[in-house]
């Protein structure tokens, strides 16, 4: 479980995530920063007694953002680092590291079974794969998919693909929905 | 993409997540850009009416 700690430290590094369990918890009012890291409009706040209020609100916007900043990690995980996303996934399964809300029935029980299909052997896995790279419709879908390269389709292409690839753009494909890069009306479209 | 550049610079992060941010909005898809930019614009307006009323009121 190394590199979820990898992940954690690189988490508390950006100000995401717990701080360790061994630091002591910080009082009200105090807050993280030093007076001297702060903004003018902060200082002045805290000059005028108004600290506490405008803490408040940082600690809201912060916390709004690092919702943002999930799910932009998510989607840049998906696209260049697929192996990665698929064992973050396979944590969240197991209970390591907490889900984000689905955005859309099955999306948790998609991203599950497809990260584990990394333990699936390859010969098995083109028993799922092979039906899809043969389907004219999905075929389609993937060359005009925004997202998904050309070099990504040829590679599909090739009688000895990878099945890993189709699995990586079906979850490349998923993300984009969950984060309305694609509408499903668009993909509609495009499998006619 | 000036405007959401401006806004984090605005902002009262500190400076780590500020150039984090600067890092990740060229990854960011137009629907996370917006919702980063309105969250920022709201935190920071938030911050300004506050800062407002209390130098009006002193």
């Amino acid at each position: 479980m190394e590199f979820l700690d990898y992940l954690r430290k690189g988490a508390e590094f950006f100000g995401f995530g717990d701080k360790k369990k061994d630091k002591a918890p910080e009082k009200v009012g105090e807050g993280a920063k030093k007076p001297e890291e702060e903004g003018f409009v902060m200082r002045t706040l805290r000059s005028l007694g108004l600290g506490k209020k405008a803490e408040k609100v940082e600690a809201d916007a912060k916390k709004e953002r690092s919702g943002i900043f999930g799910e932009v990690w998510e989607s840049v995980l998906a696209r260049h680092f697929p192996r990665l996303s698929k064992l973050l996934d396979m944590a969240s399964t197991v209970g390591l590291t907490r889900r984000d809300k689905e955005v859309f029935s099955l999306q948790d029980e998609f991203e599950s079974i497809t990260a584990f299909t990394m333990l699936v052997p390859d010969f098995l896995l083109r028993k799922i794969t092979d039906p899809l790279v043969h389907s004219s419709i999905f075929m389609e879908i993937v060359e005009h998919w925004p997202t998904i390269g050309k070099g990504w389709f040829q590679d599909l292409k090739k009688a000895n693909y990878d099945p890993d690839d189709v699995i990586n753009v079906l979850r490349v494909m998923v993300q984009d929905l969950v984060t309305g890069k694609v509408s499903m009306d668009k993909v509609m479209g495009w499998a006619k | 993409m000036k405007e959401i550049l401006a806004l984090i610079q605005l902002s009262p992060m500190d400076a780590r997540e500020k150039a984090m941010w600067m890092m990740l909005i060229p990854q960011m898809e137009e629907k996370q850009v917006l919702k980063l930019k309105k969250s920022l614009q709201k935190e920071t307006d938030a911050l300004n009416d506050m800062l407002l009323k209390g130098l009006t009121h002193k």
